[in-house]
């Protein structure tokens, strides 16, 4: 199976997130959006994520059924409800997904790979790059220093809310910047600068899934921008 | 070859005389392997950074004399050309990788150089076979143990096929199994010829390697033994406060429990992802009163075990008695102290002093605990720095100023976790003595350790967790 191109999923979620957000939801715009948000659970099932799938099919299930009932004479109470449930799923859903999807199928060199075919300087990769790393650092941080306060006795309770800030973020940054700093000294000691080249063993490139994913998304960035889809237009 | 004629390094801003280095001569043969050792902040990591660069271009300082690899003086030579040449693995596992899989991680290095992906992948798979990555490859390098990792950094050196590896510390995070793996690899490089340079303070797995072992004292080449001379130094080494080259084997110590109080796990079962049991114990039986090691593999849930006994991991099934009766996890929690394997997460405060003083009970006035804070200060050789910042201690000394605080707590039960990881043998005797002081104070310590020669000091029992 032939994995998905960074560069599509990086568009995929910029269509998604342009058309769902802020889009209008009638018309020519149903079509659209069940294609738009059938893009993110189809590549979830080619990943296997079957208990993600599922959960993420009912919670459109739920929106397709019941969003029309917002606009007939139902009780205030349920129809706050709906109006609330349907909205925030409706819009928001399918674009976590589709980020989420990317972070977790996108390794960090199959990244910098795209980023350097569309030509984007390496002085915005490499931060870049890093960051992907970064998250799953603080992560383990933050959990080892909570784990700490914890045994030392350093609580929330009767303590001046300013120095309990002081007791997380001074470990918490030091153990950062600390990491940052070796980890630059290894990437260093790795050939890695900013300018000359650089090869990939990443296989990275466009599949006639790939094609078909992006015209899907086009065409709905041309509704939204053409056809009249945005919200007040 | 490499040589050093009058070298000298003096890092920028530094108000010690730490890790610099004064005058240096010396001469490394192509396929030598050099052990570096000596007391912490004795220079020999600045060894390393000279070789690979990263002294001065990276950690800045003055730096004087000539350098010589091959024929040309590499003083100044920018760290990313010394990389296609030297290949280095760090000490902590933690920080030195760039990527999140490992197959990236292993490639990187080779990427940047912009090498033909054919012949990376080529070579991925040579070093995979050689240094038998095979289980370790495609995996997210957030899965993995410290001794995968160092593996791993060790494999992304080997790709770049170097002339020259240093290493610094590598073994500092591994357990024992996790060390001869290292050694094989050291062995592999040594047997392809290249020139290997470690500094080290655990010296036991290089005793059969190493060409030469270079004792470094205060920035200068101490002392020298040639291979021939190693088998007998031992003694000569204590004198100088570094470790053995004799492999530490437990003595047999009873794990019979003296004291009439003890700890009683009937069950304790804990997991990370609600499937597989990181720790399963049961009917196991802690003797109190005493210093207990506990030593076990990599991955059989050591360091899992003291959190959950103390309280901070909840474990799914949960039963423990102290001296027959039911001791839940918020007692454990009240009466247990753990100083944690990184002591860069639990050090707080704005002086090593007060780090001391926070958490030492509520009842005893100002004064007294500035007096206590400091006798304990000074049994751990930290009074000239009762008034630093504990961020702006080297590692070893942060490592004694949480293990301090855990005394100045004075609650009944310490548990340690890997204590003695940056300790020189001097640290190491301080803290044996300290335990021992512990002991007859009637107070009950668990130490996680692999350290073999700190159990035979100060260890009554020995458990071994599988």
């Amino acid at each position: 199976m032939k994995k998905t191109d960074p560069r599509t999923k990086l568009f995929l979620l910029i269509a998604i997130n342009v058309v769902m957000m802020t889009g209008k939801i009638t018309g020519i715009f149903v079509p659209i959006r069940i294609i738009l948000t059938l893009i993110p659970l189809l590549l979830m099932i080619r990943e296997k994520w079957y208990r993600s799938s599922l959960l993420y099919f009912l919670a459109y299930l739920y929106v397709f059924l019941l969003e029309g009932y917002t606009l007939q004479d139902i009780p205030k109470v349920p129809l706050i409800i709906l109006l609330f449930t349907t909205g925030l799923i409706s819009r928001f859903l399918a674009g976590l997904m589709m980020a989420y999807y990317m972070m977790k199928t996108t390794t960090v060199s199959e990244f910098v790979t795209a980023m350097e075919r569309m030509h984007i300087p390496k002085v915005v990769v490499i931060p870049f790059a890093v960051m992907f790393r970064f998250f799953p650092t603080i992560k383990e941080e933050w959990q080892d220093i909570k784990n700490a306060m914890k045994m030392r006795g350093i609580g929330l309770a009767g303590r001046n809310p300013l120095d309990v800030l002081e007791y997380v973020m001074v470990p918490i940054l030091m153990s950062v910047s600390r990491i940052a700093d070796e980890l630059t000294a290894a990437s260093m000691t790795k050939c890695l600068s900013v300018d000359g080249k650089r090869s990939h063993i990443a296989c990275i490139g466009f599949s006639a899934l790939d094609v078909l994913l992006i015209i899907c998304a086009v065409l709905g960035l041309f509704a939204h921008f053409f056809v009249g889809g945005i919200i007040g237009a | 070859m490499i040589s050093f004629s009058n070298v000298s390094f003096y890092y920028k801003n530094n108000l010690t005389d730490k890790g610099n280095l004064n005058n240096i001569n010396l001469e490394i043969k192509d396929g030598e392997l050099i052990v570096l050792t000596g007391e912490s902040g004795c220079g020999k990591t600045t060894f390393t950074r000279l070789l690979n660069g990263l002294a001065p271009n990276y950690y800045h300082g003055t730096v004087s004399g000539k350098l010589m690899m091959d024929g040309e003086n590499i003083i100044g030579k920018s760290v990313s050309e010394l990389g296609r040449k030297v290949g280095s693995v760090f000490q902590n596992p933690r920080s030195q990788f760039f990527n999140v899989d490992t197959d990236s991680e292993l490639a990187f290095a080779a990427e940047n150089i912009a090498m033909d992906p054919k012949e990376i992948l080529k070579r991925l798979d040579e070093v995979t076979n050689m240094l038998d990555l095979k289980e370790l490859r495609g995996r997210s390098i957030f899965e993995l143990s410290g001794g995968e990792k160092q593996r791993i950094a060790c494999g992304s050196v080997a790709v770049m096929h170097p002339k020259v590896v240093v290493l610094d510390e590598p073994s500092s995070n591994l357990d024992s199994a996790s060390i001869d793996k290292l050694k094989n690899v050291i062995e592999t490089w040594k047997n392809l010829g290249k020139t290997v340079i470690i500094a080290e303070h655990r010296l036991y797995y290089l005793k059969d390697l190493a060409d030469r072992l270079i004792v470094i004292k205060d920035g200068t080449i101490a002392k020298e033994y040639s291979k021939e001379t190693l088998a007998n130094i031992d003694d000569q080494l204590k004198d100088m406060g570094l470790r053995p080259l004799c492999e530490p084997k437990i003595k047999t110590i009873s794990a019979e429990c003296n004291s009439r109080d003890q700890i009683n796990i009937e069950e304790l079962d804990y997991s990370y992802d609600r499937k597989t049991s990181a720790l399963l114990l049961k009917e196991t039986v802690l003797p109190m009163n005493q210093v207990t090691a506990i030593v076990g593999q990599n991955g059989t849930g050591k360091s899992t075990f003291l959190k959950c006994l103390c309280g901070i991991y909840k474990a799914k099934k949960d039963k423990i008695l102290l001296s027959g009766r039911v001791w839940d996890r918020k007692l454990r929690n009240k009466a247990c102290y753990l100083v944690f394997q990184d002591v860069n997460h639990q050090l707080f405060t704005e002086s090593v002093l007060d780090e001391l003083i926070i958490g030492m009970s509520k009842d005893i006035s100002e004064n007294e605990k500035r007096t206590e804070a400091s006798n304990i200060l000074e049994r751990f050789g930290l009074l000239d720095v009762a008034d630093n910042h504990p961020m702006a201690l080297s590692g070893g000394q942060k490592q004694r100023v949480a293990i301090a605080s855990s005394i100045a707590s004075g609650r009944d039960i310490l548990l340690m976790d890997e204590p003695t990881s940056g300790m020189d043998e001097l640290n190491m005797m301080r803290l044996s003595k300290e335990l021992g002081r512990l002991k007859e104070m009637g107070k009950t310590v668990y130490v996680v350790t692999h350290d073999y020669e700190f159990i035979n000091e100060c260890c009554d029992s020995v458990i071994r967790l599988e």
